[in-house]
Protein backbone atom coordinates (compact mmCIF):
# COMPACT_ATOMS: atom_id res chain seq x y z
CA UNK A 1 0.00 0.00 0.00
CA UNK A 2 0.92 3.62 -0.49
CA UNK A 3 0.13 6.79 1.40
CA UNK A 4 1.42 10.28 0.70
CA UNK A 5 1.27 13.76 2.18
CA UNK A 6 2.38 17.12 0.82
CA UNK A 7 2.91 20.27 2.89
CA UNK A 8 3.02 23.75 1.35
CA UNK A 9 5.53 25.30 3.75
CA UNK A 10 4.39 28.87 3.23
CA UNK A 11 0.75 27.98 3.93
CA UNK A 12 1.69 25.73 6.85
CA UNK A 13 3.51 28.67 8.48
CA UNK A 14 0.30 30.72 8.21
CA UNK A 15 -2.04 27.96 9.37
CA UNK A 16 -0.08 26.52 12.28
CA UNK A 17 2.13 27.73 15.08
CA UNK A 18 4.44 24.78 15.65
CA UNK A 19 5.71 26.36 18.90
CA UNK A 20 2.27 26.48 20.49
CA UNK A 21 2.62 25.09 24.03
CA UNK A 22 1.51 21.41 24.37
CA UNK A 23 1.08 21.05 20.59
CA UNK A 24 4.13 18.90 19.86
CA UNK A 25 3.43 16.66 22.84
CA UNK A 26 0.12 15.62 21.26
CA UNK A 27 1.80 14.60 18.00
CA UNK A 28 5.38 13.55 18.66
CA UNK A 29 7.28 11.25 21.02
CA UNK A 30 9.96 12.70 23.30
CA UNK A 31 12.63 11.50 20.85
CA UNK A 32 10.91 13.11 17.86
CA UNK A 33 10.52 16.38 19.78
CA UNK A 34 14.22 16.28 20.63
CA UNK A 35 15.14 15.85 16.94
CA UNK A 36 12.94 18.84 16.09
CA UNK A 37 14.49 20.95 18.87
CA UNK A 38 18.01 20.23 17.62
CA UNK A 39 17.22 20.71 13.93
CA UNK A 40 18.76 23.63 12.05
CA UNK A 41 15.36 24.33 10.55
CA UNK A 42 12.77 23.37 13.16
CA UNK A 43 9.78 24.11 10.92
CA UNK A 44 11.05 21.78 8.20
CA UNK A 45 11.79 19.01 10.67
CA UNK A 46 8.33 19.39 12.23
CA UNK A 47 6.57 19.16 8.88
CA UNK A 48 8.81 16.34 7.65
CA UNK A 49 7.85 14.18 10.64
CA UNK A 50 4.23 15.27 10.34
CA UNK A 51 4.09 14.32 6.64
CA UNK A 52 5.76 10.96 7.38
CA UNK A 53 3.10 10.17 9.94
CA UNK A 54 0.24 11.26 7.70
CA UNK A 55 1.60 9.24 4.79
CA UNK A 56 2.07 6.14 6.96
CA UNK A 57 -1.41 6.60 8.43
CA UNK A 58 -2.95 6.50 4.94
CA UNK A 59 -0.91 3.46 3.88
CA UNK A 60 -1.73 1.60 7.10
CA UNK A 61 -5.43 2.43 7.01
CA UNK A 62 -5.71 1.31 3.38
CA UNK A 63 -3.67 -1.83 3.90
CA UNK A 64 -5.94 -3.14 6.63
CA UNK A 65 -9.22 -1.36 5.83
CA UNK A 66 -9.22 0.41 9.20
CA UNK A 67 -11.75 2.97 10.39
CA UNK A 68 -10.52 6.55 10.55
CA UNK A 69 -8.77 7.67 13.67
CA UNK A 70 -6.66 10.62 14.70
CA UNK A 71 -3.61 9.71 16.74
CA UNK A 72 -0.36 10.76 15.05
CA UNK A 73 1.64 9.89 18.15
CA UNK A 74 1.33 6.12 17.66
CA UNK A 75 3.16 6.50 14.33
CA UNK A 76 6.81 6.41 15.24
CA UNK A 77 9.41 7.99 12.92
CA UNK A 78 12.60 5.95 13.14
CA UNK A 79 15.89 6.78 11.47
CA UNK A 80 17.11 3.56 9.83
CA UNK A 81 20.19 4.29 7.71
CA UNK A 82 22.21 6.79 5.78
CA UNK A 83 22.13 6.30 2.02
CA UNK A 84 23.98 8.62 -0.37
CA UNK A 85 24.06 11.29 2.37
CA UNK A 86 20.27 11.09 2.78
CA UNK A 87 18.73 10.01 6.08
CA UNK A 88 16.42 7.03 5.56
CA UNK A 89 13.38 6.81 7.77
CA UNK A 90 10.70 4.24 8.45
CA UNK A 91 7.47 4.75 10.32
CA UNK A 92 6.40 1.99 12.70
CA UNK A 93 2.83 1.52 13.84
CA UNK A 94 1.23 -1.40 15.65
CA UNK A 95 4.24 -3.56 14.78
CA UNK A 96 4.23 -2.76 11.04
CA UNK A 97 6.95 -0.91 9.17
CA UNK A 98 6.45 1.59 6.35
CA UNK A 99 9.41 2.80 4.31
CA UNK A 100 9.48 6.54 3.81
CA UNK A 101 10.65 8.44 0.75
CA UNK A 102 10.70 12.21 0.92
CA UNK A 103 11.33 15.24 -1.26
CA UNK A 104 12.18 18.53 0.41
CA UNK A 105 12.38 21.85 -1.40
CA UNK A 106 12.33 25.44 -0.15
CA UNK A 107 8.60 25.53 -0.89
CA UNK A 108 7.21 22.13 0.00
CA UNK A 109 7.79 18.81 1.72
CA UNK A 110 6.42 15.61 0.24
CA UNK A 111 6.55 12.20 1.89
CA UNK A 112 5.23 8.88 0.84
CA UNK A 113 5.05 5.66 2.80
CA UNK A 114 5.31 2.21 1.25
CA UNK A 115 4.39 -1.18 2.64
CA UNK A 116 6.96 -3.89 1.79
CA UNK A 117 4.87 -5.22 -1.14
CA UNK A 118 5.37 -2.02 -3.14
CA UNK A 119 8.72 -2.10 -4.96
CA UNK A 120 8.37 0.45 -7.73
CA UNK A 121 6.36 3.62 -7.87
CA UNK A 122 5.74 6.73 -9.93
CA UNK A 123 5.33 10.26 -8.59
CA UNK A 124 3.94 13.38 -10.23
CA UNK A 125 3.98 16.88 -8.75
CA UNK A 126 1.78 19.82 -9.66
CA UNK A 127 2.25 23.44 -8.66
CA UNK A 128 -1.04 24.71 -10.01
CA UNK A 129 -4.64 23.78 -9.40
CA UNK A 130 -5.43 20.54 -11.23
CA UNK A 131 -8.06 17.83 -11.02
CA UNK A 132 -5.91 15.31 -9.17
CA UNK A 133 -8.24 12.36 -9.67
CA UNK A 134 -8.27 12.95 -13.42
CA UNK A 135 -4.50 13.27 -13.49
CA UNK A 136 -4.14 10.03 -11.57
CA UNK A 137 -6.52 8.18 -13.88
CA UNK A 138 -4.73 9.34 -17.00
CA UNK A 139 -1.29 8.53 -15.56
CA UNK A 140 -2.39 5.05 -14.48
CA UNK A 141 -4.21 4.35 -17.76
CA UNK A 142 -1.16 5.40 -19.72
CA UNK A 143 1.28 3.37 -17.65
CA UNK A 144 -0.76 0.15 -17.63
CA UNK A 145 -2.16 0.64 -21.11
CA UNK A 146 -5.81 0.73 -20.00
CA UNK A 147 -8.67 2.55 -21.74
CA UNK A 148 -8.79 5.84 -19.83
CA UNK A 149 -12.58 6.21 -20.07
CA UNK A 150 -13.11 2.94 -18.20
CA UNK A 151 -10.93 3.74 -15.21
CA UNK A 152 -12.67 5.32 -12.22
CA UNK A 153 -11.98 6.05 -8.57
CA UNK A 154 -14.43 4.51 -6.17
CA UNK A 155 -14.66 5.10 -2.41
CA UNK A 156 -15.54 2.18 -0.19
CA UNK A 157 -17.45 2.25 3.12
CA UNK A 158 -14.40 3.46 5.02
CA UNK A 159 -13.98 6.26 2.45
CA UNK A 160 -10.83 4.53 1.23
CA UNK A 161 -10.42 5.28 -2.50
CA UNK A 162 -9.78 2.46 -4.96
CA UNK A 163 -9.23 2.26 -8.69
CA UNK A 164 -11.74 0.31 -10.74
CA UNK A 165 -11.94 -0.57 -14.41
CA UNK A 166 -15.58 -0.98 -15.40
CA UNK A 167 -16.95 -2.82 -12.38
CA UNK A 168 -13.74 -4.61 -11.53
CA UNK A 169 -11.32 -3.48 -8.89
CA UNK A 170 -7.80 -3.06 -10.22
CA UNK A 171 -5.32 -3.50 -7.44
CA UNK A 172 -3.07 -0.52 -7.97
CA UNK A 173 -2.11 1.17 -4.72
CA UNK A 174 -2.11 4.95 -5.05
CA UNK A 175 -2.39 8.10 -2.98
CA UNK A 176 -3.22 11.74 -3.66
CA UNK A 177 -2.35 14.78 -1.58
CA UNK A 178 -2.98 18.48 -1.94
CA UNK A 179 -2.04 21.47 0.22
CA UNK A 180 -1.95 25.12 -0.79
CA UNK A 181 -0.11 25.57 -4.08
CA UNK A 182 1.07 21.98 -4.38
CA UNK A 183 -0.27 18.52 -5.15
CA UNK A 184 1.26 15.12 -5.65
CA UNK A 185 0.14 11.71 -6.87
CA UNK A 186 1.97 8.45 -6.23
CA UNK A 187 1.10 5.00 -7.54
CA UNK A 188 2.66 1.56 -7.51
CA UNK A 189 3.89 0.15 -10.80
CA UNK A 190 5.13 -3.32 -9.82
CA UNK B 1 -23.73 22.13 31.08
CA UNK B 2 -26.33 21.30 28.43
CA UNK B 3 -25.51 19.60 25.11
CA UNK B 4 -26.62 22.70 23.23
CA UNK B 5 -24.30 24.88 25.27
CA UNK B 6 -21.33 22.56 24.61
CA UNK B 7 -22.09 22.48 20.88
CA UNK B 8 -22.32 26.30 20.78
CA UNK B 9 -18.94 26.61 22.47
CA UNK B 10 -17.45 24.01 20.10
CA UNK B 11 -18.73 25.95 17.13
CA UNK B 12 -16.96 29.08 18.37
CA UNK B 13 -13.73 27.10 18.88
CA UNK B 14 -13.59 25.48 15.44
CA UNK B 15 -14.74 28.48 13.38
CA UNK B 16 -11.26 29.99 12.82
CA UNK B 17 -9.99 26.68 11.38
CA UNK B 18 -12.93 25.92 9.09
CA UNK B 19 -12.10 25.97 5.37
CA UNK B 20 -15.60 25.11 4.20
CA UNK B 21 -17.79 27.78 5.79
CA UNK B 22 -21.09 26.25 4.52
CA UNK B 23 -20.37 23.40 6.89
CA UNK B 24 -21.03 25.78 9.79
CA UNK B 25 -24.61 26.53 8.69
CA UNK B 26 -25.98 23.22 9.86
CA UNK B 27 -23.57 22.63 12.74
CA UNK B 28 -24.76 19.62 14.72
CA UNK B 29 -23.39 16.53 16.40
CA UNK B 30 -23.00 14.70 13.09
CA UNK B 31 -20.78 17.44 11.64
CA UNK B 32 -17.43 15.91 10.69
CA UNK B 33 -14.39 18.12 11.35
CA UNK B 34 -12.44 16.88 8.32
CA UNK B 35 -15.12 15.94 5.77
CA UNK B 36 -17.77 18.60 6.42
CA UNK B 37 -15.72 21.52 7.73
CA UNK B 38 -12.46 20.72 5.85
CA UNK B 39 -10.37 21.57 8.89
CA UNK B 40 -6.84 20.49 8.02
CA UNK B 41 -5.56 17.66 10.15
CA UNK B 42 -2.75 19.72 11.72
CA UNK B 43 -5.35 22.23 12.93
CA UNK B 44 -7.32 19.39 14.50
CA UNK B 45 -4.59 19.38 17.15
CA UNK B 46 -5.26 23.09 17.72
CA UNK B 47 -8.95 22.30 18.15
CA UNK B 48 -8.06 19.71 20.80
CA UNK B 49 -5.86 22.24 22.65
CA UNK B 50 -8.56 24.92 22.43
CA UNK B 51 -11.14 22.49 23.82
CA UNK B 52 -8.79 21.66 26.70
CA UNK B 53 -8.41 25.36 27.51
CA UNK B 54 -12.07 26.25 27.10
CA UNK B 55 -13.40 23.42 29.30
CA UNK B 56 -10.34 23.11 31.55
CA UNK B 57 -9.92 19.40 30.85
CA UNK B 58 -7.14 17.19 29.54
CA UNK B 59 -7.75 15.14 26.42
CA UNK B 60 -5.41 12.15 26.33
CA UNK B 61 -4.35 10.71 22.99
CA UNK B 62 -6.72 7.76 23.26
CA UNK B 63 -9.68 10.15 23.47
CA UNK B 64 -8.27 12.40 20.76
CA UNK B 65 -8.08 9.37 18.45
CA UNK B 66 -11.88 9.21 18.22
CA UNK B 67 -12.56 12.94 18.02
CA UNK B 68 -13.73 13.18 14.42
CA UNK B 69 -17.18 14.73 14.75
CA UNK B 70 -18.83 17.39 16.91
CA UNK B 71 -20.73 14.59 18.67
CA UNK B 72 -17.48 12.73 19.45
CA UNK B 73 -16.02 15.92 20.92
CA UNK B 74 -19.15 16.56 22.98
CA UNK B 75 -19.04 13.02 24.43
CA UNK B 76 -15.39 13.37 25.35
CA UNK B 77 -16.01 16.73 27.05
CA UNK B 78 -18.95 15.34 29.03
CA UNK B 79 -16.93 12.32 30.11
CA UNK B 80 -13.99 14.46 31.24
CA UNK B 81 -16.24 16.90 33.11
CA UNK B 82 -17.86 14.14 35.17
Amino acid sequence: MIGNDIVDLRLAALESNIYRPRLQGKIFSEEEQEVIRRAKNQENQFWLFWAMKEAAYKAHQRRFGLRRKFNPKIFECVFTSLEKSTLQYSVFVEGYEYFIRSQISAEFIHCFALSPAVKENKIQFFNKKVNLRKRLISAVAKHFNLPVEEVKIYKDNYSIPQLIQGIQSINIPFSLSHHGRFSAIVFAVN
Amino acid sequence: MTDTEIIERLKKIVTPYVQRKEGLENFNKKTDFLNDLKINSANLVDVVLDVEDEFDIEIDNESMEGMLTVGDAKQIILRKLE
